[in-house]
């Protein structure tokens, strides 16, 4: 049969024919999946992409977790999903970017970290560029899944673009899976560090991929429970390294291209009882946000400071989410003089080598903080100052047992539409607490 | 018979045929006569005189006469003239002594039908109309001439049953959208396969990005010049164009373009001379009060923006034959001032057709060269330098005109869009196009009845679109030019064979063949922003480029066989398999089977001696058959799962697409048959022909959106279904033949039902709001509307006015329910002529969305009434919430066209070295009976977007137009 079409092609092509009989045309714009995870030069360049995917989703977790905790308000004129978000409204809906956005985004980067990890090691690579690879991957997935667990309630784990109805896991497995991904990285990665080529081809700038895989860890050990895994995790990070995703002049940071980039300048910026409600002298305040008291649709805003420009960087993590962390475990296990250290540490400095917040506030006294609750609470007011709109401060309010504008935020509707096994409850809007003002 | 033996025959008769030399003594004769109209007994000009077993024959000229010279032994023989729309009369005469043989006058009556006509679309070799079991419309040069329309596709409006034809929009050079028999289609396109002289061509729509984006569809097939045009064939269904394959499922429109006769060189010059305005003017907020009731100044802004504008078309054309050579050569040239300030378009038309007889060879060359030029004007949805756009947007207190009186400098500009005078003054806006159509066709006849059949088609193009903004303008502080570049090229093959030949008393045609078609098209962008000075090019201290490529081929074979018995009895029955490089290797070779019937009951005995004079002919046909349809160009690499480049800190990466690949996609595939019938009584003065269609459609492409959770974002694959069903009917008459005045008349019918039979997923809308949902027509408008009581579903309203439905709803249905045209000729004597047509379109509805940003912009109606104190302020914003309330039932009849003409072969005509004068008026769209109340009813801004439809958004209206011709013939 195709001899056949072949012979009766070849007369056509006799009589001034034409490249018309080929019918395998390639596409000549984009390569295809098998050209790409076939040849190290492509592979390497979907490792880049990774990267690329990863810090273009950020922006998304960062100011859906932003607007839920009143780090943000909704500017006077804007879209009704933010201004609905932005008074807790039970009107909130599942076909609002805030549910969408962080599902479909974080997913993609899911995708993205499975092929590279599946084909690390077809393509020719070395062991150590291998192993490099593979642990990025391992991050950059549980980094987006971790991003997952703090705004749904529950995700789905076997995920893959043939799965087209995952069965959905509970944050148990979930918060499991996340850590054990983060465990095999740091493993792979202390058993065979990164080659050169590796750290210089592949992996961007600014980014340390063993701290910020042991950094991860600790945060995730953290909100999973498990106290000592997170403070050991937490204690082996280096406190000298600075760990950011950075953006050149062709990326943009996600959160100044939503927020100030072209026609939505309008749709949300800090809210500013986070600059009013700080400590007095408290410098990490202007790090972030710059006094404006502009009327916001529910209350004054304020200007951004450290996200107004397209490169401004995005840290990975800050370094002193790790002394927060080793304080609050502390504080949990009752030993109030380990955590107030801690807490101490972070409260002092006035400089840093790092490019970080420094509070430069006064060192607190146990007279200060007598209490394991009143400790408790210093973490807390610290974590909401020094991690401000790193797309913690929910899940924070959620271990802390303080009230939140919506518990989860309902499953984005194009999964509960598609994906037959989402659980019907999480495609609901929860009612929001009426107790909470603001 | 065996291969073998036939082969030996074969050749036998060739050498016979190649080399026998004359066999009886060989004399010169010429003839000369004259073809006249039946009744009326004026001259028909264009009618075919050709002596039977020669290859002489002539063309008659203004007078009717014709005259050929031609080399024949002496003897019996017959001469047959024929003309287009009239019976074929054979004369028996004698070539004797006399070496001039004058003929008496032929009179050739006017048919209402006609069976005898030969259509040579989808039938693999000519076929005469009795054999053909579907539906075949035909258009002749003559219903095109009578209307000033500067594409073809408008002056087809009125002309087709079964076709609803819609101007896009009325900008110069603009393109109309065709749909033949409903939309079968969603994702696909729903445009009809253009051919041109048996070549395949493009009629993209490819509007240019964001110039004119969604708003200024223009089509490729208003290049063609319809001067030009012999005659049009359209299929409408799979069932007839089955022999077109992947691409038949919209129909196929055939364009034959005029070609030379024997006869003495015929020269014409024509000159059109035109003038067209706006319409109607739509209402404007003009109460000369503000809100609070203090008198202030409001201003009409469409004094701005609209002038009357002006046509101008010219036409040469040399056209003859003799011995074994014919040619056509002409020019054309048309120039549009439009009735919107800086709306201009020009267009050059250049063809040469040539056919050289070489013994039982014929070679056919064909050239089309167009050059167009556009000033384009922006509109609809684009915003960004939009004239009536801007308008709509403004409230009417602004004075758009008012100037600083020191620097000249308009003094409003900053709206929600650029003022139209900045735009008009300042910026400038342009599209070219070249393009080239050439074909070549070698016809071989080695025997009688074999037919051996050669095409090769070119169809290249290069359209650029640029937009200039100088600096200092809101829009463009540092100015802004861009070049965007369209290049394509289309390669078309075909082969055909057919033989015909007889088995005892039945007549058999057999024919096969094969196609490939290769398309290649490149896009090749540039922008430059903070401009250098005085050059308008792509120059600045900032550029970004841009290129995309794609190609596709198709390829495919056909064997069809006819049998016919007793020239009463035909079947057909075709297979097609075709292959497209779109699909997925698996599911790339399609086959498409059809099966079609004609009987031509009027001529079984035991129905002419029942029926007697009464009954003139009468014809049953039906038709089954199936074709498919490709995506469009943007999915031509969708089976493939692929990659896309990212940036990270200027680093390049890889991440695959949101559209993951599918293997295994396949065309759409529509089964359709049709049934119907002709007839024609009272001696074929009055002709009926019925239609009944009924298609279905399958494997619909679709985006199949997947969860979130798997990564993929959507998958392009076959998942819908839909069907359309209606009747087609049109009614020939021939009124009045006698004492030197004629009066015929044609009415066509048509309606169409269209649904969405199957649909994976959910419904959903597109645009603003067209809907695809199950058991829905496709697109109908689903908008907020009034809240209704669930059982009386009457409307309803608090203290303040009506209320919003909660959700959106079904509003209205941008398809017509039926439409008709009505058209008359008349004929006066041999001097005068006249003819008009009313058409329309019924039961369909529009979203006025120009009315609705009208209100709301404090410019429209709604507003006027709350500046007189007719509505509250609360009132006026739930009006403006409700889309329903800017649903508005778009039916329409027009005044298509009126034409008057006068023609002359008066002896003074000689002095000035003619031979006949034709002066004609002419005009378009003259008068509009309608309710609605934007601009035009006839308005569909998405262009040939198969979805979106019945929005009405600030679209240029269509224009009326009056004309003044003048065609000398030498």
């Amino acid at each position: 049969m195709m001899t056949s079409r072949i012979k009766v092609c070849a007369v056509a092509a006799l009589m001034l024919s034409t490249p018309a009989c080929d019918l395998d045309l390639q596409d000549p714009n984009r390569p295809t999946e098998e050209q790409v995870i076939s040849s190290p030069v492509t592979l390497a360049q979907v490792v880049v992409g990774l990267q690329a995917e990863y810090s273009n989703q950020l922006g998304e977790p960062l100011y859906t977790t932003g607007m839920v905790t009143n780090e943000l308000g909704a500017a006077p004129a804007t879209f009704e999903s933010f201004r609905v978000i932005d008074t807790g409204s039970a009107d909130a809906q599942n076909d609002y970017g805030f549910s969408t956005g962080p599902w479909s985004g974080q997913y993609r980067v899911v995708r993205v970290a499975d092929v590279v990890i599946a084909n690390a090691d077809n393509v020719g690579f070395g062991a150590a560029t291998v192993s490099g690879i593979i642990a990025i991957g391992k991050l950059y997935k549980a980094m987006a899944l971790g991003n997952l667990i703090q705004i749904y309630e529950r995700i789905p784990l076997d995920v893959s673009p043939t799965n087209r109805s995952p069965q959905f896991a509970d944050r148990t497995a979930a918060l499991d899976a996340i850590v054990t991904l983060l465990e095999e990285a740091e493993a792979q990665l202390v058993q065979t560090p990164a080659s050169a080529e590796f750290n210089t081809d592949m992996l961007a700038a600014g980014f340390d991929l063993l701290n910020t895989i042991r950094a991860m860890l600790a945060r995730y050990s953290l909100i999973a429970g498990d106290l000592d895994a997170a403070d050991a995790a937490a204690a082996s990070v280096d406190p000298a390294v600075w760990s950011e995703f950075q953006f050149g002049a062709s990326d943009a940071n996600p959160l100044w291209n939503f927020a100030l980039n072209g026609g939505n300048s309008t749709a949300m910026r800090p809210k500013d009882i986070w600059r009013t409600e700080a400590e007095a002298g408290d410098q990490r305040v202007e790090y972030w946000v710059t006094a404006a008291d502009s009327q916001g649709f529910a209350a004054p805003l304020d200007a951004f400071d450290r996200y107004s420009q397209r490169t401004h960087s995005i840290p990975a993590y800050l370094p002193d989410e790790m002394k927060l962390i080793r304080a609050e475990v502390a504080a949990r296990q009752n030993r109030l003089t380990d955590a107030l250290g801690y807490v101490n540490q972070v409260r002092t400095p006035c400089t840093s080598a790092l490019p970080e917040p420094v509070a430069c506030l006064p060192a607190l006294t146990l007279v200060d903080v007598p209490t394991q609750q009143a400790m408790l609470d210093e973490i807390l007011r610290q974590r909401r100052y020094e991690l401000y709109l790193q797309h913690l401060r929910w899940s924070d309010l959620r271990r802390f047992g303080m009230p939140v504008k919506y518990e989860w935020m309902p499953v984005s509707i194009s999964e509960c539409d598609r994906n037959t096994n989402t659980p019907p409850e999480l495609c609901l809007p929860e009612p929001p607490d009426p107790t909470v003002v603001n | 018979m065996s291969v073998r033996r036939l082969t030996v025959q074969l050749a036998s008769v060739l050498a016979v045929l190649l080399f026998a030399g004359p066999l009886a003594a060989q004399q010169t004769y010429t003839i000369t006569g004259r073809v006249l109209a039946g009744g009326t007994g004026n001259a028909i000009q264009g009618a075919q005189v050709l002596l039977r077993g020669t290859n002489a024959g002539g063309t008659t000229n203004n007078a009717g006469a014709y005259s050929f010279t031609l080399s024949a032994a002496p003897g019996l023989y017959t001469l047959e003239a024929s003309f287009i729309g009239r019976e074929t009369v054979a004369q028996e005469i004698e070539l004797g002594a006399e070496e001039t043989v004058r003929v008496p006058d032929i009179e050739l009556r006017e048919r209402a039908l006609e069976l005898e006509a030969v259509v040579v679309t989808g039938t693999a070799a000519p076929t005469a109309r009795r054999a053909i079991g579907n539906a075949v419309s035909t258009v002749s040069a003559r219903e095109l001439e009578s209307t000033p329309a500067t594409t073809i596709d408008q002056a087809l409006q009125g002309r087709v049953a079964g076709a609803v034809i819609t101007s896009n929009t009325g900008t110069p050079g603009g393109g109309v959208s065709v749909r033949l028999r409903g939309t079968s289609s969603i994702t696909g396109g729903a445009e009809p396969l253009y051919i041109v002289d048996g070549v395949i061509i493009d009629n993209n729509a490819d509007q240019q990005l964001n110039l004119g984006y969604r708003s200024n569809s223009s089509n490729r097939l208003a290049d063609l010049d319809p001067n030009d045009i012999e005659r049009i064939e359209i299929l409408k269904g799979a069932a007839a164009a089955a022999l077109y394959g992947s691409r038949a499922n919209n129909g196929v429109v055939q364009i034959f373009t005029r070609r030379g006769r024997i006869g003495e060189p015929e020269i014409t010059v024509s000159s059109r001379f035109g003038r067209s305005e706006l319409i109607k003017e739509i209402d404007f907020a003009l109460t000369p009060v503000d809100l609070a009731g203090n008198p202030v100044q409001r201003f009409d802004p469409q004094d701005v923006i609209f002038r009357d504008g002006s046509q101008m078309e010219h036409h040469v054309s040399l056209s003859g034959g003799g011995g074994d050579t014919r040619y056509y050569l002409s020019g054309g040239y048309v120039e549009d001032n439009g009735i919107m300030r800086g709306a201009a378009h020009d267009k050059l038309n250049v063809r040469m057709n040539v056919d050289q007889g070489l013994g039982n060879f014929q070679l056919s060359a064909g050239a089309n060269y167009i050059r167009s030029n556009t000033d384009l004007v922006i509109n609809g949805e684009q915003g960004e330098g939009g004239l009536l756009t801007a308008i709509v947007f403004t409230p009417t207190t602004t004075d758009l005109t008012a100037r600083n009186p020191e620097t000249g400098e308009l003094l409003n500009t900053a709206f929600v869009f650029p003022n139209p005078l900045e735009v008009l003054d300042l910026w400038d806006i342009g599209q070219n196009v070249n393009r080239f159509v050439g074909s070549l066709q070698g016809r071989w006849a080695p025997i009688n009845n074999v037919n051996l059949e050669y095409r090769l088609g070119y169809d290249n193009y290069q359209m650029e679109t640029t937009q200039f903004i100088p600096r200092g303008t809101a829009t463009a502080p540092t100015g802004r030019s861009v070049s965007l570049n369209r290049y394509s090229t289309l390669l078309n093959n075909d082969l055909l064979a057919s033989v015909q030949w007889g088995l005892g008393g039945t007549a058999l045609t057999t024919s096969g063949g094969m196609n490939a078609t290769y398309l290649w098209a490149q896009n090749l962008n540039a922008t430059a922003t903070d401009l250098g000075p005085v050059t308008q090019l792509v120059s600045g201290a900032n550029m970004s480029a841009s290129q995309g490529k794609v190609e596709t081929s198709t390829l495919g074979f056909f064997g069809q066989q006819q049998v016919g018995w007793a020239d009463r009895i035909f079947l057909t029955g075709a297979l097609r398999m075709d292959a497209s490089s779109t699909f997925g290797p698996d599911e790339r070779w399609q086959m498409y089977p059809k099966i079609s019937g004609s009987w031509v009951l009027s001529e079984e005995p035991f129905i002419r001696d029942r029926a007697g004079d009464w009954l003139t002919q009468l014809r049953l046909r039906g038709a089954l058959g199936y074709a498919g349809n490709q995506p469009p160009l943007g999915s031509a690499y969708s089976r493939f799962s692929r990659y896309g480049t990212t940036i990270n800190i200027d680093r390049i990466g890889l991440v695959p697409l949101a559209e993951s690949g599918n293997p295994e996609l396949k065309p759409e595939r529509q089964r359709e048959y049709e049934l119907g019938f002709d007839i024609s009584t009272f001696d074929d003065r009055v002709a009926l022909a019925f239609t009944y269609y009924n298609q279905y459609t399958r494997d619909l492409l679709l985006p199949r959106p997947f969860a979130p959770s798997t990564g993929v974002g959507s998958v392009l694959d076959n998942v819908g279904e839909l069907s359309n069903r209606g009747i087609e009917l049109q009614l020939n008459t021939v009124n009045v033949r006698r004492g030197g005045f004629g009066w015929t008349s044609t009415l066509i019918y048509s309606r169409n039902r269209n649904r969405i039979e199957k649909l994976e997923g959910d419904p959903y809308f597109v645009g603003y709001g067209n809907r695809i949902e199950e058991g829905l027509p496709l697109g109908v408008l689903y908008m907020t509307g009034f809240r209704r009581d669930s059982v009386t579903n009457a409307i309803l309203s608090d203290s303040i006015g009506p209320l919003a439905s909660l959700t959106r709803v079904v509003v209205g249905n941008p398809w017509p329910e039926w439409t008709g045209s009505l058209s008359n000729e008349f004929t006066f004597g041999s001097n005068w002529s006249a003819s008009f047509m009313l058409d329309g379109q019924f039961g369909h509805e529009l979203w006025n969305q120009t009315r609705r940003i009208q209100d709301i912009f404090g410019a429209g109606p709604l507003y006027d009434q709350l500046l007189r104190g007719e509505i509250t302020a609360a009132e006026r914003t739930r009006h403006q919430a409700i889309w329903e309330n800017y649903v508005e039932d778009a039916s329409y009849v027009k005044l298509r066209q009126l034409a008057l003409r006068y023609n002359t072969r008066g002896d003074w005509l000689r002095n000035i070295g003619a031979s006949a004068l034709q002066l004609e008026l002419l005009g378009r769209n003259l008068y509009t009976w309608t309710d609605y109340s934007g601009y035009d009813p006839e308005i569909n801004m998405f262009g040939l977007n198969t979805v979106e439809r019945g929005v009405d958004f600030a679209v240029y209206p269509n224009a009326r137009v009056y004309t003044l011709g003048v065609r000398l013939t030498y």
